[in-house]
């Protein structure tokens, strides 16, 4: 069989992945040989770097290609089928890249100050990259899983890095033991499907649900409920949340940041490509179902994040009700959502990745940079800090002119839109419990603001940035202002998930 | 970047990079580092800046001028800016121009043509002098990065306002210039009456700026662009309106914003007391080129207002109106720098009634040349105001040009250009104003006109007088520093003065030569719609001229004689009687509108207190009364009724944090739990639909 034999091309379009890999092999094997000084502590931040950039170039190169193709638009399949390079992929693929460089950016100097060793640490956010890069291509039910898995593990571990923390292990243990229970939640889903149409290849189930009748509904409709459990749990949707303040309390800072925005952009990936291909038939209901997630997570989340006195669980909370929102998009399956969703990670990326390299970079000596109280004065010993984390949290909160606003202003444009095409009062409601959403979160970000402008000032031990964590401050805070200012390049960028399904609806 | 003139949207750029550099570096020496901010660095800084977009300005501008006539019109489009959804046009007329939907997008794109080349370069040109000229005046203030990032800032707005290619890019400026004229205004912030003055400016400016977005909305709702060029197309077949239609509504909103802006009646009076600002901000903002954005927005709209002839003839009736009564509020300020408020409201008034006369050439011809001499009366007064140590009332000068020769000469050669005395510039665009009202048959503009020109020769004289000549009436202290203002100063004060006596040769009348400057600015107006105006032989129109200066000779001749011959100092105005007392208290406006507007609204304010007050606290205190009476019955009530339920609540409160707390306890079944009760819930509601 011809199928046995990969074409060259084929490893072309993974090479992005291909590249972290052997690299954070390469880190793993590498540094057994260095095992002491300086050198130690450096040289893996530095290869991570490294592999990170290789990577960028590989998916530079792929998207550029992509860009200038005469018609970029549609799936382009590779590998018989079970991984596609297009918009979607690219994009995803983008936003983890990103953030992955970003978070290992913010990392060496919070390992310096837990004295915690570096090796697999850096491997580890590669290899997870490395997972979600390839599940955001994943074309197939069988890839999907193993992808979303090989993510899902790496990220286990890192929650539970710091294993002299007994809350870091705890946080790590219950993020496994209810990532596997989604696991099994999300292959309960698989299964269904495949029983329905005999087939894990998405672009054939896709074709098969055509001709399933109205009494394969009912199975359908599970597994859609099924899947929005699983992938619900990994983008923390309101009640499959609960895992969440708890394991980014638990985390190291930088990994509480990535998981943040990188599994969640993923669990978006999966969405988008699952709910795409598998649930065409069932529009009516998938609307209010989401509809009604979206209500749920981002109300549930942002009450929640009222009374919150450390930072990282109350940003743990607002992520959550960020999660809301983007579903609003996720809920409007036209074009218009699905490019809302694109602007809103973007945006997500750099001021969620902003605001938590802010927390990292608080903690120092004896002090835990969590707490609220911690930010106090913080405007009058380092007015710099301080004003950055003002941008990310009015970001956040969604005010001109940062890219905060400009997602909002997508997401509720394309649901006002939704609701003008359809007239379901549904998207009304959505739209409505956005609006009010976005009033509460006002007051939880201010409260930060209002502690570090206004609080009063206490001595404490003076904040010291590397360069590296320089630049990671400097390249969020650019994103979050800049794209504010000038958002185009961030939708055009989005533009690339809808141009995947021209034709699908 | 494309087109033909590639580095065109580098102008406004530059200027706010100086605004970012110096205010972040200003900001972080002096609050952060506490040091005090390099000056020469900063001024370097703004001013380079400002020189390279004029340089790059010029440049522009002279390879517009390479290209034929009716190809003048470089557009460059930089980014699209705002990229909305779909709406609905209504379309104007009866299929003139068909109703649709048109998405709602703005691009950020730099518009050069002849209109905009003379503002580019009006602003850039002197705004580069006056920067100058800040840096000597303003060195010894605190203030000094400030001072020159606001002023950086406000240059990228005004060029902003003038050089982008539709509406939106024009109210972004148009609020930039605003803001940045609010806080130069306050720039004084520990004084009271500064902050009062820079409030007052912005909340009259709101007004006005309320009216010019509520059109340009009202525009795009009809025709579904804010591009000039494009709404110039779809007009351009159009005939003017016989009654007050939807142009009509459009334009006078328009022009309620370029009341508010360019300080007309009625909004004109923020102006005033905006001379709070230091006085480089006067010259620059006040008197050369932010208040004159009203002008230019009327004449940019030119092919709106010649088909609202309803707008246009209010243009001209309020331009006129302002230029008299401001001339007449001039006549006995004895703040230097109020006279000279007072007579840039009266200029722009002038400029209002050129543009009423649909004489857009005339109007902003008389824009730049006033840009010149009144830029250069401010600098002038304020290079007296620093060699008398902040001394602006005219009573404590006279006999000046003994002291500060060069700031004399300077000066004289402004005063010349706005009495209009042939052959300084103001002669030229004033006359054309004039002549132009007359030849179109607005009689009564015309006379109105010539009469303001009288005033106006007249307080220009008496200030110049009592100034320059008179008696010496210096306080001894400030007496003791008195001194010629140093070199950066004074060179900017020779160039202006250069340009207010050949600034005007570039728009000769008919009986001297050619008008360069209307036919430089003919292609802007091609889709105007003009009345063809009645031949008057060039005897006539010299024999006009002439006499406009005659009335100016007059002014002049009389000031001469009350101020100088006579030797009548302010002090002596005041016992003049009621003429005096209302012309001084500038016709009690200001009071009027504390009665008419602020007074009521603040009544407004304090009835609703009151009404709080009396009705609602008079309800309380009622219940309260017979709350007294029943306290024993209700006493027990609390105790047992009241106080249970209260407890109550607090229980069942307690109880449900109690609950959802416990639903984040941390132990992990209970999550799986809830993941499980989530999957049960979306199902039950697919079933039980």
């Amino acid at each position: 069989m011809e199928s046995f034999i990969l074409p060259l091309r084929d490893l072309v379009t993974i090479a992005p992945a291909i590249i972290l890999l052997v690299w954070s092999a390469a880190i793993l094997i590498g540094l057994v040989f260095v095992r002491s000084g300086r050198l130690h502590r450096a040289a893996p931040f530095c290869f991570a770097l490294i592999g990170l950039a290789l990577a960028g170039v590989a998916y530079f190169q792929l998207a550029g290609i992509f860009d200038s193709l005469p018609h970029p638009e549609g799936v382009h399949y590779t590998f018989n089928q079970m991984y596609s390079l297009d918009g979607l992929t690219l994009f995803f693929q983008g936003i983890f890249l990103a953030a992955g460089f970003l978070v290992v950016l913010i990392s060496p100097r919070f390992l310096d100050e837990e004295n915690a060793t570096s090796p697999e640490y850096y491997a580890l956010i590669l290899l997870s990259v490395a997972g979600m890069m390839l599940l955001a291509g994943a074309a197939d039910l069988i890839t999907l899983y193993i992808c979303l898995e090989f993510m899902a593990i790496s990220v286990y571990i890192l929650v539970g890095y710091l294993k002299a923390q007994s809350r870091a292990t705890e946080a790590s243990l219950k993020y496994f033991i209810l990532g596997a229970f989604s696991s099994a939640l999300i292959l309960f889903g698989m299964s269904l499907v495949f029983a329905l149409t005999g087939t894990t290849n998405l672009e054939a189930i896709h074709g098969a649900l055509k001709t399933v009748g109205d009494g394969g509904q009912p199975l359908l409709v599970l597994a859609l409920i099924l899947f929005l459990a699983g992938l619900g749990f990994k983008i923390a949707a309101v009640p499959f949340h609960m895992w969440c303040p708890d394991a980014y309390e638990g985390a190291p800072t930088p990994i509480t940041a990535f998981i943040s925005v990188a599994p969640k952009a993923a669990g978006f990936a999966i969405f988008i490509r699952l709910f795409m291909f598998l649930f065409q038939p069932l529009t009516a209901e998938y609307v209010s179902l989401v509809g009604l997630l979206s209500i749920v997570t981002m109300t549930v989340g942002n009450v929640l994040a009222v009374r919150q006195t450390n930072v990282k669980r109350l940003l743990a909370y607002s992520s959550i009700s960020h999660a809301g929102y983007l579903l609003m998009g996720l809920m409007v399956r036209e074009f218009l959502g699905l490019q809302a969703i694109g602007v809103y990670l973007v945006g997500y990326l750099f001021m969620n990745l902003g605001a938590f390299a802010v927390i990292t970079f608080m903690r120092r000596e004896r002090i835990g940079g969590e707490d609220i109280e911690d930010f106090s004065g913080l405007i009058h010993a380092h007015p710099v800090i301080a004003a950055a984390m003002a941008v990310f949290l009015l970001s956040l909160a969604g005010i001109p002119p940062t890219i905060g606003f400009i997602a909002k202003y997508w997401v509720f444009g394309a649901v006002i839109k939704a609701y003008v095409a359809t007239m379901d009062r549904l998207f009304l409601y959505v739209a409505v419990a956005g609006a009010l959403n976005a009033v509460v979160a006002l007051f939880y970000y201010f409260r930060i603001v209002k502690r570090m402008f206004m609080g009063d000032a206490v001595t404490r031990p003076p904040l010291a940035l590397g360069l590296p964590a320089r630049i990671a401050l400097g390249l969020t805070l650019a994103g979050t202002l800049l794209l504010g200012l000038y958002p185009d390049p961030a939708i055009r960028f989005a533009g690339w998930i809808h141009m995947t399904f021209i034709g699908f609806y | 970047m494309n087109g033909p003139i590639p580095y065109l949207w580098l102008i406004p750029l530059l200027p706010l990079a100086g605004f970012a550099i110096n205010g972040l570096y200003g900001l972080i020496t002096q609050r952060v580092r506490e040091r005090k901010p390099n000056r020469y660095l900063v001024a370097t800084l703004a001013c380079g800046l400002v020189l390279a977009a004029f340089v790059l300005g010029l440049a522009a501008c002279y390879e517009l001028a390479q290209l034929p006539a009716e190809e003048r019109s470089v557009e460059q489009l930089v980014f699209h800016w705002i990229q909305g959804g779909d709406v609905a046009t209504t379309g104007y007329g009866a299929g003139a121009v068909a109703p649709g939907t048109v998405p709602f997008q703005v691009e950020w794109a730099i518009l050069l043509d002849p209109l905009s080349a003379v503002m580019l370069l009006v602003v850039t040109g002197v705004g580069l002098l006056i920067h100058v000229f800040a840096i000597g005046y303003m060195w010894a203030d605190t203030g000094f990065y400030r001072f020159f990032s606001y002023m950086n800032l406000f240059m990228f707005a005004m060029l902003v306002l003038v050089l982008g290619n539709n509406y939106l890019m024009m109210f972004l400026g148009w609020e930039g210039v605003g803001f940045c004229s609010y806080a130069l205004i306050g720039f004084y912030f520990h004084k009271q009456s500064a902050g009062d003055a820079g409030k007052k400016a912005f909340v009259v400016n709101r007004v006005g700026d309320y009216g010019f977005i509520v059109g340009v909305l009202l525009l795009f709702a009809t025709f579904g662009t804010f591009n000039y060029g494009r709404l110039a197309g779809l007009v351009k077949d159009l005939p003017a309106e016989a009654h007050f239609g939807i142009l009509s509504a459009i334009t006078l909103l328009f022009f309620i914003g370029a009341c508010g802006k360019s300080a007309q009646i009625p909004l004109y009076v923020w102006l005033p007391d905006a001379m709070e600002g230091p006085t480089p901000v006067s010259a620059l903002i006040h008197a050369a080129t932010m208040v004159t954005a009203g002008v230019y927005m009327v004449t940019r709209s030119n092919f709106l207002f010649t088909r609202a002839p309803v707008s246009l003839e209010l243009v001209g009736f309020v331009g006129v109106t302002t230029a008299l009564a401001a001339a007449l509020m001039a006549l006995f300020q004895r703040d230097i720098k109020r006279v000279l408020a007072y007579s840039t409201v009266s200029q722009l008034g002038y400029m209002f009634a050129a543009l009423g006369a649909a004489a857009f050439a005339a109007g902003i011809m008389h824009l730049m040349t006033h840009a010149f001499f009144k830029a250069l009366l401010f600098l002038g007064a304020g290079s007296i105001i620093h060699a008398l140590h902040h001394e602006q009332d005219l009573q404590h000068m006279g006999n000046l040009r003994r002291h500060m020769p060069l700031t004399f000469a300077t000066m004289l050669m402004a005063y010349l250009a706005i009495c209009g005395i042939f052959p300084f510039s103001g002669f030229f665009s004033k006359d054309e104003i004039l002549w132009r009202s007359f030849a179109s048959g607005h009689y009564v503009f015309y006379g109105i006109g010539l009469a303001a020109a009288g005033l106006t020769a007249f307080y220009m004289t008496r200030l110049m007088v009592l100034t320059f000549f008179s008696t010496e009436r210096i306080t001894p202290e400030a007496k003791h520093h008195l001194h010629e203002s140093p070199a950066v100063m004074t060179v900017p004060l020779v160039v202006l003065a250069v340009l207010s006596v050949v600034g005007g040769w570039i728009g000769l009348p008919a009986w001297l030569g050619a008008n360069t400057f209307e036919h430089w600015l003919e292609p802007v107006f091609r889709y105007a719609i003009r009345p063809e105006a009645p031949h008057f032989s060039h005897g006539f129109e010299f024999a006009m001229a002439m006499g406009s200066v005659a009335v100016a000779a007059i002014g002049i001749g009389l000031a001469y004689l009350v101020y100088q011959r006579r030797g009548v100092v302010p002090d002596q105005e005041m016992t003049w009687g009621r003429l005096w007392q209302a012309l001084y208290h500038k016709f009690y406006i200001d009071e009027l509108y504390d009665a008419l507007i602020i007074r009521p609204c603040k009544g407004l304010g304090n009835l609703l207190a009151a009404f709080d007050l009396s009705v609602i606290d008079g309800f309380v205190n009622g219940t309260a009364a017979a709350t007294r009476g029943s306290a024993t019955v209700s006493g027990w009530f609390d105790k047992y009724v009241v106080d249970g339920l209260v407890n109550l609540q607090a229980w069942i409160v307690q109880n449900v944090s109690g609950v959802l707390r416990r639903l984040q306890t941390g132990v992990a079944p209970n999550y799986a739990l809830a993941i499980v009760l989530g999957i049960v819930i979306l199902s039950c509601l697919y079933i039980f639909r």
